[in-house]
């Protein structure tokens, strides 16, 4: 019996392991239904939320060599009661963790987020690094629909989509943690990028470009994919992307690809007034040429320095203008940056920061360098 | 290898005879009493030899066919001793001439007088010629020994591409010259005694003197001294007796072929134990990262070598984690499977009857079948085995939807990785059971509880005082060198800890004869 005493806590901490490991239960792969996107819409007649599910369909088998796709519909009052409800249709639980995509239509977007994004960010079973978009369309279930053309599972292709984004710097990649981060932080507002459907020559295909803009969880706006670039720009998001210039006489000429971007934003205060100066620097090659021209004798690569620096700065100017006067939404998270760096003007602002923001001065320099030409150093020549 | 003992000698007591009877006078006398206790021993021999060109002499010679060399004993013995010419005076007293016998005349060497009963039968079944005189009460114990032995090859087990080719065979003599030959030096120590209380198998203790520890060696002689048995076939039968925790899957005695490897283990201050009629010696204490050894490491590029020894490392720890792996990752944590992977899986195992891990019990199962089987089959049928592996049990399988294909791979995965350490195929086989059953019960949580008990259990081991993890873990240079990696000869300049402690320094630190 001298014994018990020490050994007890030694059994109860070995009963207790098993309840630390988290949620986890024995399902065989093949008996669940793997959810590989949502979409998110506003039944039309009874303002009842409808939820369209997409879902991996691996019934083809080791015959098929992809994996085929099966949407499912239903329209409820909560999410998690929709979600509950599908099992009576698939006869399988739903799996989440492999969700990758979460479009929501416009209606729902502007009535707010904050009543859909919930569940799915509360839920145990569901991941919180999924991608989220806004429909450009009438609903967000056309996008997800659009896999009966591309027989591809939409939203995989969704998120291949958005993890080589950083190419062209159209459209900001939000996961749904960062969408709710933003939310919930002062001085800085949400976006999310569109998704549209983009019909050429009878061949319909998705399309990311551009962000909606969000006050509070109510989206307010959209931006077009340049803007979205700009904004990019202005907020130290740009990864990637082409910048266009024109040669002298304006006529479109010059791709520089954007190798590296830093953009710092230094709020100062003068005679006790915000100032807000934003400087980018863009590392770039050149790459594309449309001039037979030398281009060395025709123009000097600091010359195309120059005018694209200028354009650029003149862009976000504008930008920046677009989203003080239209909108009052400060979507670079200027805001955070103030309160990091002027922590006692912050403290007078932040009760009107939307206010204060679409007053602000803020001044833009744009610096572009050209570091190389590809492979070569010339134009092409025609021969005589 | 006389004074085994009187219990040792209990079998005999079957026999009328007493054992401590001494010899008559009478040749006639002796040669009845070894026949009565040889009796129903057809291959008893017994052959008189006259001498009368002095005065007359009667002699007789004892032994067992097939243990002695003709050509020796006619050359050595008969010869000799019929051609010899006595004289009276030396006839007539048997002890000078026994004298004479043995100094002068047989030219055999190893000659001994023996005067008792049971030493004169324990030479002739040991294969010596005894040698009886008419008048003498006692006899000659000739060595004549010559047996039909296996001839060196190279060792089928531990084959290397490069390095000696010599291995052991089941002659001890043989065996003990093979190491002999490899230390020239007095320090070699050659410790011989009998174990079996019915075969009296020869074993012999093999040590350096200025470097094996003497309590590890009074250890051994403590425990083999301990041991009970009647007869001894293999060195497998000693390993089993005098090893430590019984219980555990593990080998707690090292057991090798090759004479290099032997000495290679005996310059480490460790002792060698070899015993007749058993190629394999065994080797003590034992280390587990000795399992990932192989002698050739020794003599090849020291990168390369540390390379095949991280290979066999990562071989064991795959051949025990990918079945419990896989099944705690597919019917417990799906989200932590790469979604095109897990889609894959989801296809491959669909309309498949079984639960996953009963999937891969049966595929496991029917491995082990399938390695058992080629294991002691001729090697000309050996196809037929893999013919039946590969294609019914693993194509046809798969195609007939009883076990999904992922499962074939990660059974195969698990297969070869297994090859690659033959020495710890036993117990990886009962702890892949393990980890597999635990990973079923409990997910990925049970699979590391399952490693967890695995690494408690191998650092509660001990080898002859020795922790079983030995250099696992250290972070001291001379204690990893030659575990996962194998460092180079010149930087391996202690011996390894505590098994080397009696004498540390092997060479000079740093010490390199080449050009820098």
């Amino acid at each position: 019996m001298k014994e018990a005493p020490r050994l007890l806590p030694l059994l109860l901490c070995i009963m207790m392991l098993p309840c630390l490991s988290g949620c986890w239960n024995y399902t065989e792969v093949d008996d669940i239904s793997i959810v590989a996107g949502v979409a998110i819409d506003k039944d039309g007649a009874n303002e009842k939320i409808q939820l369209t599910a997409e879902m991996v369909d691996i019934q083809g088998g080791l015959d098929q060599n992809q994996a085929g796709f099966k949407m499912l519909s239903l329209t409820g009052n909560t999410i998690f009661d929709i979600v509950r409800n599908m099992i009576s249709m698939t006869g399988r639980k739903l799996f989440w963790s492999h969700a990758k995509a979460i479009i929501f239509s416009e209606k729902v977007a502007r009535e707010g987020l904050i009543r859909t994004v919930d569940w799915y960010s509360r839920d145990t079973e569901t991941r919180s690094d999924v991608f989220i978009f806004v429909s450009d369309e009438p609903t967000a279930r056309e996008i997800l629909n659009l896999n009966s053309t591309t027989k591809t599972i939409m939203s995989f292709e969704l998120a291949q989509m958005m993890r080589d984004e950083k190419y062209t710097s159209s459209a900001p990649t939000v996961e749904i943690w960062d969408f709710i981060d933003k939310l919930e932080t002062l001085g800085n507002h949400a976006v999310a990028p569109l998704i549209s459907i983009h019909e050429q020559n009878g061949q319909k295909n998705e399309r990311v470009s551009g962000c909606a803009i969000f006050s509070k969880d109510k989206m307010i706006g959209k931006l077009n994919g340049k803007e979205t670039k700009n904004m990019l720009f202005a907020k130290d998001g740009i990864k990637g992307g082409v910048l266009a210039v024109n040669d002298k006489n304006g006529v479109p000429t010059y791709s520089l690809e954007i190798l590296s971007s830093r953009t710092k934003v230094k709020p100062k205060v003068v005679d006790g007034k915000l100032l807000l100066q934003v400087r980018t620097v863009t590392h770039t090659g050149l790459d594309e040429v449309m001039t037979s021209e030398s281009f060395s004798g025709y123009e000097t690569i600091s010359a195309i320095e120059e005018r694209a620096g200028q354009a650029l700065k003149q862009e976000i100017q504008s930008l920046i203008r677009k989203m003080q006067q239209e909108y009052h939404a400060d979507i670079f998270g200027y805001g955070e940056i103030i309160h990091e760096h002027q922590p006692k003007m912050w403290a007078k602002v932040r009760d009107h920061w939307d206010d204060e923001f679409a007053k602000l001065d803020i001044t833009v320099d744009s610096k572009v360098i050209i570091e190389s030409s590809a492979k070569t150093s010339r134009s092409i020549k025609l021969g005589d | 290898m006389e004074n085994t003992g009187a219990s040792r000698n209990s079998g005999q007591a079957e026999c009328e005879v007493s054992s401590s009877q001494p010899l008559s006078l009478s040749i006639e006398d002796n040669l009845a009493l070894v026949q009565r206790i040889f009796s129903n021993d057809g291959t008893l021999r017994v052959r008189f030899i006259e001498n009368n060109h002095g005065a007359p002499l009667r002699c007789c010679l004892i032994y067992v066919e097939g243990m002695i060399d003709r050509t020796l004993l006619q050359n050595g013995i008969t010869k000799p001793v019929m051609a010899y010419p006595f004289k009276e005076e030396e006839r007539s007293n048997p002890a000078e001439l026994i004298e004479k016998l043995r100094t002068e005349i047989i030219t055999l060497s190893d000659i001994t007088v023996t005067t008792g009963l049971d030493e004169l039968v324990e030479g002739i079944v040991g294969g010596k010629t005894v040698f009886l005189l008419d008048g003498y009460a006692g006899a000659l114990s000739i060595s004549a020994q010559g047996w039909e032995t296996r001839a060196i090859e190279e060792p089928t087990t531990e084959k290397a591409v490069r390095g000696p080719r010599e291995g052991f065979t089941e002659s001890l003599l043989v065996n003990l010259t093979l190491i002999r030959r490899r230390v020239l030096n007095s320090d070699l120590k050659f410790v011989f005694s009998d174990i079996g209380t019915r075969t009296k198998t020869q074993t012999c203790i093999c040590y350096m003197e200025s470097l094996a520890s003497p309590e590890i060696l009074a250890e051994l002689q403590r425990r083999l001294a301990r041991v009970e048995i009647d007869h001894v076939l293999d060195t497998g039968y000693l390993a089993e007796l005098i090893r430590d925790e019984p219980y555990s899957p593990f080998e707690m005695l090292g057991s090798t072929e090759r004479p290099d490897a032997v000495v290679g283990k005996i310059m480490e201050g460790r002792i060698a134990l070899l015993i007749e009629g058993s190629p394999f010696a065994l080797t003590l204490p034992y280390v587990f990262v000795e399992n990932f050894q192989a002698a050739e490491d020794y003599y090849i590029n020291y990168y390369f070598a540390s390379f095949n020894r991280f290979l066999r490392v990562m071989g064991a720890f795959m051949s025990i984690s990918i079945p419990a792996a896989y099944v705690a990752l597919v019917t417990y944590s799906q989200e932590m499977v790469p979604t095109l992977l897990l889609l894959s899986i989801a296809t491959a195992r669909l309309s498949v009857p079984f639960p996953t891990v009963v999937e891969a019990l049966i595929m496991l199962t029917i491995f082990e079948i399938l390695r058992e089987a080629g294991a002691r089959i001729p090697t000309s049928i050996g196809q037929a085995v893999s013919i039946v592996g590969a294609l019914v049990l693993g194509q046809a399988a798969v195609d007939a939807r009883i076990v999904s294909a992922p499962m074939v791979i990660v059974v195969g995965l698990t297969g070869i990785t297994t090859l690659l350490n033959p020495r710890l195929t036993g117990p990886m086989i009962i702890v892949r059971l393990v980890l597999l059953f635990a990973a079923f019960f409990l997910g990925i949580y049970g699979y590391f509880f399952g490693l967890l008990g695995l690494v408690i259990h191998l650092m509660s081991l001990r080898s002859f005082g020795v922790p079983y993890m030995l250099g696992v873990g250290s972070i001291r240079p001379q204690d990893i060198k030659d575990t996962a990696i194998r460092a180079p000869w010149w930087d391996m300049y202690l011996r390894p800890a505590v098994i080397g402690a009696r004498n540390m320094k092997r060479k000079l630190p740093g010490k390199r004869a080449g050009g820098s």
